[in-house]
């Protein structure tokens, strides 16, 4: 993985927007996998030994289908393989401060971003930067 | 309960109660009457009776007097009177004490010659002559003396009534002298009258025959009236010498003397044990005693009585009159006020100083029920917030209701804090109503984001794609980008139908249409979709042309409507049975799943506007209800607004069935 190339998981049931995250990754040349609501995140978290390429930033939408994205965002913390990577929650609701707290502190992401999504640029930017952020805290 | 004027009047005014009032004023006057009247005349009969019984006792006690002078004269004076020599006679005469009450004593000699005459005599209480004068003859008036001494037997004492009211009337006793001659000994009836009547206690009028009085002690009665006013007539007279007993029962009768009433007693006057004469006793009755005493005699008294009950009833009637332009306006002011507090819808509610609750309306007690008991404790929570009684709209919860309280101290006329006045309104569903609204928009915020964070991050994809982009992935974000754009349209369609159906209906664009087809094309771009979902879609349509006016947009978003709920509620999959058919004059869309169906409670509800059920899936895990409620909202609005009706079928845990009837012909004329 250079600094350039991360590899993106993608929690999202939204077809366009998934279509969308999938097209700026291929634009980036970054891969990704892509799941399409909480049951199948769920089945890909209780993989005990997961298919390369192992997810280095992951994008989880908080209102979807089946366990909500933040409980995702948990369980994917207790994951051996992947517990140290950057984590951003996504929501398309107004949230007020306190339940913003609440969602990252049960979830254990590092960020939590509002639709309409930040442009391609910043959402790099921001991807980047929380990846770093956490491989500064695990060295 | 108020008591209302109306029952006022009913219980107070009736007329026919007047009647009975009437009625039994005049008995009860008439009995009261009756036995006053029949108890004054007992007693007056009764005071009569007795003052008769006095009255002879004096007069026997005089008469005695006369008997015992005489029994002297003839025993030991009689020598002395023989023989013309008075001197020890007078001497005897003062000072024998036994004649008292003698006014004059004569003796004549056996030619009825004068002898002796003493008149005016004086005597002590006890019955000692202190005085005299000594007459040289008798006055011709008194000559009755005389001739009475004849009537005297030898040996006799003899009593009798002389002389009338125009001379000196007396009561004489006679007794003969030995060897010749009579001894009288005489009592004025003046005197006589007097004494009986100070001994019996009442006023008397004597006669001594039929016809005038001769002698009365009532007052301001001269010789000459005795004469015009006290009469008896023959039958009196002698019925009572007769028979004692006579008159009425209670041995009276009545006498009216210069207006004024009395009652009398009639009594033989018995001298020596010889009647003399007749005594009249005499009482006064008082004024309201003598008009009670008339009245008795009917139709006198009823006349008295009827005019006692106009009295006693025009007084109570004035009194009612008087009152009751107050007892009505108290009333009605009462019943008025009663009347706002009943019928105000938020509830009223006065609290003590203490906390007690002093008065509380309907709607009050209605809002602070539990069940069926009356629970104000909840009023205890804004006490606390708000210790002096003054705020506005503090909510508080009770269970699943939010009441809004209002306070305001309530002043005594002296000015101090005498408790609260609370005012309570149940703003349960504009409390709920505002949390769905929130809700509401909230959720319209994020559907709308959703299909707008698709749109720019093609489109900023197409910007800043750069070398990598290449056409494919050009054409796959312009068509998305359309994609996106038209599902955006659809949904502001919706909310301005919604706020179109919101403010008074919808205006539909009415094309003659194939439902048939629009539900075939519909179904086709929903199986993608609904073969994700695990939803097998069944499409049948007969006849496979079902052609109709309606508005195809609308159309469109209901079954879309019908179908996305489908999606939702049958996270399981299972097959989605969708058919169209034609009856004569109506087309029935009917869209069936095998979801996990709506419960009984919910059923009624689902075509209410925010009505969001709380379904679960096989397993019992409640299913993920997206929207804020207003799909089947719309549904409805729409089948509605081309003339149709809509229903639903369901049972939890095996599937729902939604019924559109919609008329061939379209919506008819407005």
């Amino acid at each position: 993985m250079g600094d350039g190339n991360l590899t993106w998981l993608i929690v999202e049931d939204d077809g366009a927007i998934q279509a969308v995250l999938e097209m700026m990754c291929d634009l980036w040349g970054n891969p990704h996998i892509t799941l399409k609501d909480g049951r199948q995140a769920m089945e890909y978290l209780s993989q005990p030994e997961l298919a390369a390429p192992l997810p280095d930033i992951a994008l989880i939408d908080i209102r979807i289908p089946g366990p909500w994205g933040h409980l995702v965002s948990a369980r994917l913390r207790q994951h051996p393989q992947i517990k140290d990577i950057g984590v951003i929650l996504m929501t398309a609701y107004e949230l007020e401060d306190k339940d913003e707290a609440q969602y990252l502190a049960e979830s254990g992401a590092d960020a939590l971003i509002h639709k309409p999504l930040p442009s391609m640029d910043e959402l790099y930017a921001l991807a980047h930067q929380v990846v770093e952020q956490r491989r500064g805290q695990s060295h | 309960m108020p008591l209302g004027s109306s029952r006022l009047n009913a219980r107070i005014f009736r007329p026919y109660a007047v009647l009975w009032i009437v009625a039994a004023a005049i008995i009860g006057l008439f009995v009261l009457l009756r036995v006053v009247v029949d108890g004054l005349e007992n007693r007056l009969g009764a005071r009569l009776a007795d003052a008769s019984q006095q009255a002879q006792l004096e007069i026997d006690s005089l008469t005695s007097a006369h008997a015992a002078l005489l029994e002297w004269i003839v025993l030991d004076g009689a020598a002395y009177v023989r023989e013309a020599d008075l001197d020890p006679v007078l001497a005897h005469l003062m000072y024998n004490p036994t004649a008292s009450g003698i006014d004059r004593v004569v003796l004549l000699d056996q030619d009825r010659q004068l002898l002796l005459a003493l008149d005016a005599m004086t005597t002590l209480p006890g019955g000692r002559i202190i005085g005299y004068s000594q007459l040289d003859s008798l006055p011709s008036a008194d000559l009755s003396l005389a001739s009475f001494s004849r009537e005297t037997g030898s040996a006799g004492v003899l009593s009798a009534l002389v002389g009338s009211a125009d001379t000196q009337p007396y009561l004489v006793t006679a007794r003969a002298l030995p060897g010749g001659g009579t001894a009288l000994t005489a009592t004025t009836l003046e005197r006589l009258s007097t004494r009986v009547s100070e001994a019996s206690g009442v006023d008397l009028v004597i006669y001594n025959g039929p016809g005038y009085a001769v002698a009365s002690t009532l007052p301001g009665w001269g010789v000459e009236d005795l004469r015009g006013t006290f009469t008896v007539d023959a039958w009196t007279y002698f019925g009572v010498l007769a028979a004692p007993a006579r008159s009425n029962a209670n041995g009276t009768l009545p006498l009216e003397l210069n207006g004024r009433e009395y009652r009398v007693r009639y009594v033989p006057l018995v001298a020596q044990g010889r009647t003399v004469g007749l005594l009249g006793l005499i009482v006064p009755v008082r004024y309201a005693v003598a008009l009670a005493l008339t009245a008795s005699d009917t139709p006198l008294f009823l006349a008295f009585a009827f005019a006692a009950s106009l009295v006693v009833l025009g007084g109570v009637y004035i009194t009612v009159n008087l009152l009751r332009p107050v007892v009505t306006a108290l009333s009605e002011e009462y019943a008025k006020s009663s009347a706002i507090l009943t019928s105000i819808a938020d509830g009223v509610i006065v609290r003590g100083a203490d906390g007690s609750i002093v008065l509380a309306n309907e709607a009050a007690q209605t809002l602070l029920s539990v069940g069926h008991a009356f629970d104000p404790s909840p009023l205890d929570a804004f006490a606390a917030l708000c210790p002096d009684g003054e705020c506005a709209e503090i909510e508080v919860s009770i269970g699943s209701r939010v009441i809004s309280v209002s306070g305001a101290p309530l002043r005594s006329p002296e000015g101090g804090a005498s408790g609260t006045v609370l005012i309570l309104r149940d703003v349960t569903a504009r409390v709920l109503t505002e949390r769905t609204k929130d809700s509401f928009l909230s959720q319209i915020g994020h559907e709308l984001r959703t299909p707008l964070t698709g749109i720019l991050g093609f489109a900023d994809a197409l910007t800043r794609g750069g070398e990598r982009l290449n056409p494919e992935m050009r054409d796959r974000a312009v068509s998305a980008i359309a994609e996106q754009s038209n599902l955006l349209a659809e949904m502001i369609d919706r909310i301005i139908d919604l706020a179109a159906v919101e403010s008074g209906g919808l205006s539909l664009r009415l094309d003659e249409l194939d439902l048939a087809e629009l539900a075939g094309e519909l179904l086709a771009d929903w199986r993608g979709q609904l073969l994700d979902g695990g939803l097998a879609a069944h499409f049948s349509a007969e006849p496979p042309s079902i052609p109709l006016r309606g508005d195809r947009r609308r159309l469109r978003t209901a079954l879309d409507q019908l179908l996305n709920n489908a999606l939702r509620f049958s996270p399981d999959g299972g097959d989605l049975f969708v058919s169209v058919t034609a009856g004569e004059s109506f087309a029935t869309l009917r869209v069936q799943d095998s979801g996990v169906g709506i419960s009984a409670d919910d059923l009624p509800h689902v075509f209410e506007r925010f009505f969001r059920g709380e379904p679960l899936d096989r397993q019992g895990n409640p299913v993920d209800v997206r929207g804020v409620g207003q799909g089947l909202y719309l549904v409805r609005a729409i089948v509605q607004a081309h003339g149709g009706t809509v229903s639903v079928e369901s049972q939890p845990g095996v599937g729902s069935t939604f019924t559109l009837r919609l008329p061939l012909v379209g919506p008819s004329a407005p």
